[in-house]
């Protein structure tokens, strides 16, 4: 009896140590984040200032998934305009991707002479084109003059190392959000990552935070019955 | 005297029966085979439990398996399956059933990556140790093909030497 206590002793102390090395260390590697902050230049943001939903997504131009998580975005807007603001942050991948910060930079320059959207779906529908270019600056030139920008401005932006500065702090805040993959978003907070998740996890985060806004929008008038129990 | 020495002499027998004293070499290869294959599931385990839930989703969405309202629930349960039977294993820690739960999560694993090559999806990264290291599909399916054979071998004799089974069970 009395070996047979011990060794029940044993096995759970066992059980107990090893379940506690597992929670420890999840806990260590998992360190400390940071929620993601809803700040960018305003040029960098679409949407109502005021919307229900605010979406942060951190992206690469240089990604293929990034490009499909765009496709996905505009449905989005197509469905919620009015009620998501889309806040976008750069998290180029400098290792696999090595045209991507050039492509950052450039999207910023366009973005000060308020074409950073433009810009921005130019890059993803002609990923292609630059991603591997020996050249990837002079394509950029070329998409900015196609768009009207200020040539000038445009190349003394570029080669200012203040707007590479402005890249890398989004990168290290990305880091800090332990944002290991692009695209990532966070839908008022909930993290989200690829395209997939962002067309259905954030359509329903989306309709949860329109639900919820509408009775502020129209306190005064109280609907009918039958209109209350409408679902869209 | 006679009558209460035999008990114990009776309960030493089955003792020695389970646990051969010193342990023979194949032993000792299981016992490195245990440890082997419970470091490597711990290791990926821990980045992917550690890691944001939706990341590892995104890699499960990958392999087009399982349906959407599963897949957060497999991103949330199979890291910690894999750092429990890692650990386990690695301890030597009811290692027969932490053998079969590895073999059966290898197994599985095997499944999803050779799934995947025959329906021609492109997996770059296959996902297994999260953001910690990436492998192409192929060398998964080869990581865990050998990790299959030495978890077969921990199983019938990693528990026979250091470790935690033997301690329990020489509880007296």
């Amino acid at each position: 009896m009395a070996s047979l206590a011990t060794k029940s002793s044993r096995s759970i102390a066992a059980a107990g140590g090893l379940l506690f090395i597992a929670v420890a260390s999840v806990l260590g590697f998992r360190g400390v984040h940071t929620p993601p902050a809803p700040d960018a230049p305003a040029y960098r943001q679409k949407g109502p200032a005021d919307a229900a939903a605010v979406i942060v997504a951190y992206s690469d131009f240089q990604c293929p998934a990034c490009g499909h998580a765009v496709e996905t975005l505009k449905h989005l807007e197509s469905l919620h305009a009015g009620d998501m603001r889309v806040i976008f942050k750069h998290r180029p991948w400098e290792r696999n991707h090595p045209n991507a910060v050039k492509a950052a930079v450039a999207a910023e320059c366009a973005g000060r002479q308020g074409r950073f959207w433009e810009f921005h779906d130019k890059l993803f529908a002609s990923q292609s084109d630059w991603g591997h270019a020996e050249d990837p600056l002079a394509k950029f030139s070329a998409f900015a003059k196609a768009q009207n920008l200020k040539l000038e401005e445009f190349e003394t932006c570029r080669a200012d190392p203040a707007t590479l500065a402005v890249v890398r702090a989004d990168m290290k805040e990305a880091d800090r959000r332990f944002v290991n993959s692009t695209p990532t978003f966070f839908v008022n907070g909930v993290r989200m990552v690829g395209a997939r998740q962002l067309g259905t996890l954030g359509l329903k985060e989306i309709e949860k935070a329109a639900a919820a806004a509408e009775p502020k929008q129209a306190p005064a008038a109280p609907a009918p019955k039958e209109a209350s129990g409408t679902k869209r | 005297m006679t009558a209460r020495s035999a008990p114990r002499g009776a309960g030493s027998s089955v003792k020695a029966a389970a646990f051969p004293l010193p342990p023979e070499p194949l032993d000792l290869v299981g016992v490195a085979a245990r440890v082997a294959v419970g470091a490597v599931l711990a290791y990926s385990g821990l980045h992917k439990a550690a890691a944001p839930t939706a990341e590892f989703a995104a890699v499960i969405e990958g392999y087009y398996l399982l349906p959407d309202p599963y897949v957060i629930l497999a991103a949330k349960v199979i890291p910690w399956c894999e750092l429990l039977a890692g650990l386990a294993l690695a301890a030597g820690y009811l290692t027969r059933a932490a053998a079969v739960g590895a073999g059966a999560m290898l197994a599985s694993f095997i499944f999803a990556l050779s799934s995947a090559r025959f329906r021609g999806i492109p997996l770059e990264n296959c996902g297994c140790f999260g953001e910690g290291i990436h492998l192409t599909a192929a060398q998964a399916t080869a990581l865990d093909l050998a990790l299959l054979a030495l978890t077969a071998l921990a199983f019938s004799r990693g528990a026979r030497a250091w470790s935690l089974d033997r301690w329990v069970q020489e509880g007296t």
